[in-house]
């Protein structure tokens, strides 16, 4: 049975030059949350983990390493301006439909080449024409690749 | 002291005040450790443990080189337990 992870939720925002994420989850009592900062946000994940990790005590059940990645984070970029804060919100949108379609064509483009070479016998070549791709590449996805 | 402009020597020196001037109101033996920490960052997390108690934590907070508005924010609220809402300010 899968284990259920913890989820914390990240808000980012900004302090003078300094990046600030205030975490919101589970075992974060007394307070219900924890507060990093850091110069930069690339920096600030592993601080946010090492945070979360020593205030709900990871740290003494599991090795550091282990401790720091018992849980998943989820950014909330709402305490960012609202103008940047939407442009987020648009490009995660468009990016989780990107991705879904590109799922869903790499599905297609198969089926479609195994119709047309298994079940018309079209040649690699033909079902190329068709498909609008080259034979090496409808090779390819026939071997799935 | 205004909010904002702690360092994280002064929080911590605070925490002491308020741990010994507790001890001495109400006869607990609490004290402030370094809390052991693996991990590298420029921060430094501190416990208040219970001597009386075989060292039992009985909270802890997190001080940085910064020591933003939301890090004393919530480095206070960790010991509100101890020593009330605004022991800080």
């Amino acid at each position: 049975m899968a284990t259920v992870r913890d989820i914390y939720s990240v808000k980012l925002g900004r302090d003078g030059d300094w990046w600030t994420a205030l975490a919101v989850g589970p075992r974060l009592e007394p307070t219900g949350h924890a507060a990093s900062e850091t110069r930069s946000i690339a920096a600030l994940e592993e601080d946010v983990r090492n945070t979360i990790a020593v205030l709900t005590d990871r740290d003494l059940d599991m090795p550091h390493e282990k401790s720091i990645n018992d849980f998943d984070i989820q950014w909330d970029y709402s305490g960012l301006p609202e103008s940047t804060a939407s442009a987020l919100a648009d490009y995660f949108a468009v990016k989780a439909e990107r991705n879904e379609l590109e799922n869903r064509y790499a599905a297609s483009v198969r089926r479609a080449a195994v119709e047309l070479t298994g079940v018309t016998h079209a040649s690699y070549r033909d079902a190329a024409h068709v498909l609008g791709l080259s034979h090496q590449r409808v090779s390819q996805v026939l071997q799935g690749k | 002291m205004v909010r904002g402009r702690l360092t994280g020597n002064q929080c911590v020196k605070a925490l002491r005040r308020a741990v010994r001037d507790k001890n001495r109101a109400e006869g607990t033996s609490y004290r402030v450790v370094p809390r052991a920490f693996l991990g590298h960052g420029s921060y430094e997390f501190w416990s208040v443990v219970d001597e009386a108690n075989h060292d039992k934590e009985i909270a802890k907070g997190k001080t940085t080189s910064h020591m933003g508005e939301g890090v004393i924010k919530d480095f206070e609220q960790r010991f509100e337990i101890l020593f009330g809402k605004g022991w800080l300010r």
